[in-house]
């Protein structure tokens, strides 16, 4: 396999990992979980490394982990009772475990140079470079077995938790008397999503992981309501996104995992504006059709309301619903015309008349 | 007979406020109770308590002669419409299937046997033809009746709904109170927490009055008394309302 191939099957892997960790994370409204933890992992690979005298990827991952769950578990705890919001809490606890890890790097490695870009950024493009040997055997890329067990570990996670996972994020006390503790369930899918955003940091970076657990899931989210299309959406996104923006940055010599994550922002601003049903578009023409749909009825109402009255040469022209409606002219004009399309109005003379439909529409109204 | 659902000596707080305070009741099988009471009288509280999902002062509960926890499967719970996310990306019978999930337990998913039996209770509703609906796209009285019938998949011996009738359409509330009395003629406990006090004469035939302290419990006709009512609205101050 050559270079590229290898950065490209780790980000697709990588971002279908992320995207299906993801879902229950955010239709569970703890996105921003994620960040916490994914900046929180440093003191857990410092003590891994000091522990396994040594880089050692396993020990990593668990020492990582770790972090992250410790992290949760602070998050939890300070925001339990009314002093501290979780936001708050989240505040709180990351920037300290990231202080802890930052000053335990100065302390027992004073000597050891530790990219700030790396932590941040990753390097998904020395994903090649690093062999997974045994024995004097190479057996490829560690990125590579890493992102793909990652894919298997929460494929797996979401096909025997499935029900669990719903009926926990839908209904958390009908959750807990079905049988089906709401914490188990959620201590579980925490850590999940701290294996995923170990895997993640280390291909691309503490933000990007971030954006690939959350963004695809956004992004599905705004084009459909169906659990099994937004996970394959979500993948679909996720990975689509990684693919793309690995050949932007192969073809404008850039960084990887940052024109990843523009890909990613670009497509969901491009879902929030166009989405079919809940994008801005959409929603801005159907708030349109609403308040013209009102005026019109506003309008037969009124004729209604004084038709075969002594006032109905006055109430009932267009002079009268400017003055006394309080609406302009063109916007009169306009729900006036569209009643007459509709068939539900006619003029007589300068006197609006209701049809027998539009008199039927009044009396459905009222 | 042992009671459906016994309660004795219960106390709940929020920190010192008092929610409930020291509550006897019994629950006779078949019976059809509503728990009424002004607002913040503990009416949620008490299925709540009930049932274990909020921490007691004091007192003990027992369904049908054993303790709560070891009777869940003969209970079911309809919490009010507020307390889920009906934007969760998902359709009427999956929601109707959670009734199940206690019967089939971890990991396994509900099957064929389920389906049919989630359909026959959306049926028993007269939403069978929405099963495959998204919950975001339900009317306020159509997310009710679906969770009437996540109740029925359940098959309980005793229902404890709270405020299953608070802003529903007409059609829902005939299909409910009728469900109610069904359920009552299959020798079904029901307690339901209702805040219309003009329906609970024509329906229930138990009245619990509620306000922290238990003002009454009996039947109908004796706790409906505007004298009995007064006390637990006004706190027994002698005004007339409405």
């Amino acid at each position: 396999m050559t270079g590229p191939t290898i950065v490209a099957l780790v980000a697709g892997l990588t971002a279908a990992g992320c995207a299906l960790a993801g879902v229950y994370l955010v239709l569970g409204r703890r996105a921003m979980m994620a960040d916490a933890i994914s900046h929180s992992l440093l003191p857990g690979l410092v003590a891994a490394y000091l522990l396994a005298q040594g880089p050692n990827i396993l020990a990593g991952t668990l020492g990582a982990v770790a972090a992250g769950l410790a992290t949760v578990a602070g998050v939890e705890w300070l925001s339990r009772g009314r002093r501290l919001h979780a936001d708050s809490a989240i505040g709180v606890v990351f920037p300290f475990m990231f202080a802890v890890g930052v000053l335990w790097v100065s302390l027992s490695f004073s000597n050891l140079h530790i990219d700030t870009d790396a932590v941040l950024f990753g390097e998904i493009a020395f994903a090649p470079i690093e062999r997974l040997t045994w024995e004097g055997r190479d057996f490829g890329p560690v990125a590579l077995w890493q992102s793909g067990t990652l894919v298997i570990i929460n494929a797996l996670f979401l096909l025997t938790l499935g029900k669990e996972l719903k009926i926990v994020t839908f209904d958390e006390t009908s959750a807990d008397l079905q049988g089906v503790s709401p914490v188990r369930v959620k201590w579980a899918l925490v850590t999940v999503v701290c294996l995923t955003t170990v895997v993640a940091f280390s291909a691309v970076g503490a933000v990007l992981a971030v954006g690939l657990l959350v963004a695809p899931v956004a992004v599905a989210q705004l084009l459909t309501r169906r659990l099994p299309v937004l996970f394959v959406m979500s993948l679909v996104v996720g990975v689509g996104a990684s693919l793309a923006g690995h050949l932007l940055a192969l073809a404008y010599d850039v960084s990887i995992s940052g024109t990843i994550a523009a890909v990613m922002g670009g497509l969901f601003l491009a879902a929030w504006t166009v989405a079919p049903e809940q994008g801005w578009v959409a929603q801005w023409a159907s708030r349109k059709r609403q308040a013209a749909k009102l005026k019109v009825q506003t309008l037969v109402v009124h004729v209604a309301e004084h038709r075969g009255t002594q006032s109905q040469s006055v109430e009932n022209t267009l002079e009268h619903l400017v003055d006394e409606l309080g609406w302009a002219r063109p916007e009169a004009e306009k729900a006036v015309r569209r009643a007459r399309d509709y068939g539900w109005i006619r003029l007589d003379g300068p006197t609006l008349e209701l049809t027998d439909q539009g008199l039927s529409v009044a009396r459905s109204i009222l | 007979m042992t009671p459906a659902l016994s309660i004795r000596d219960l106390t709940v707080t929020y920190g010192e406020k008092p929610a409930l305070w020291d509550i006897d009741l019994d629950f006779e099988p078949g019976s059809l109770t509503a728990v009424v009471g002004p607002n913040g009288a503990g009416k949620s509280t008490l299925l709540k308590a009930v049932l274990g999902l909020l921490p007691k002062v004091a007192g003990t509960v027992l369904a049908f002669g054993a303790p709560i926890a070891d009777s869940l499967d003969r209970i079911a719970y309809v919490p009010q419409r507020s307390a889920v996310d009906w934007d969760f990306p998902t359709d009427v019978l999956d929601v109707a299937m959670m009734g199940a999930y206690r019967k089939l337990g971890w990991f396994r998913r509900p099957g064929a046997a389920e389906r049919a039996k989630a359909l026959e209770c959306l049926d028993r509703l007269g939403i069978a033809d929405l099963s495959r609906r998204q919950i975001s796209q339900l009317s306020g009285g159509q997310q009710q009746r679906v969770f009437l019938a996540r109740a029925l998949v359940q098959d309980p011996d005793l229902f404890l709904l709270d405020e299953p009738l608070a802003g529903v359409d007409v059609t829902t509330e005939e299909r409910a109170l009728d469900l109610f009395r069904q359920l009552q003629g299959q020798g079904k406990t029901v307690i339901v927490v209702h805040h219309d006090l003009e329906t609970v004469r024509d329906v229930f035939d138990r009245a619990v009055l509620l306000n922290v302290r238990l003002v009454a419990n009996g039947p109908v006709r004796d706790v409906m008394e505007p004298a009995v009512l007064r006390k637990a609205y006004l706190g027994g101050r002698d005004q007339v309302v409405c």
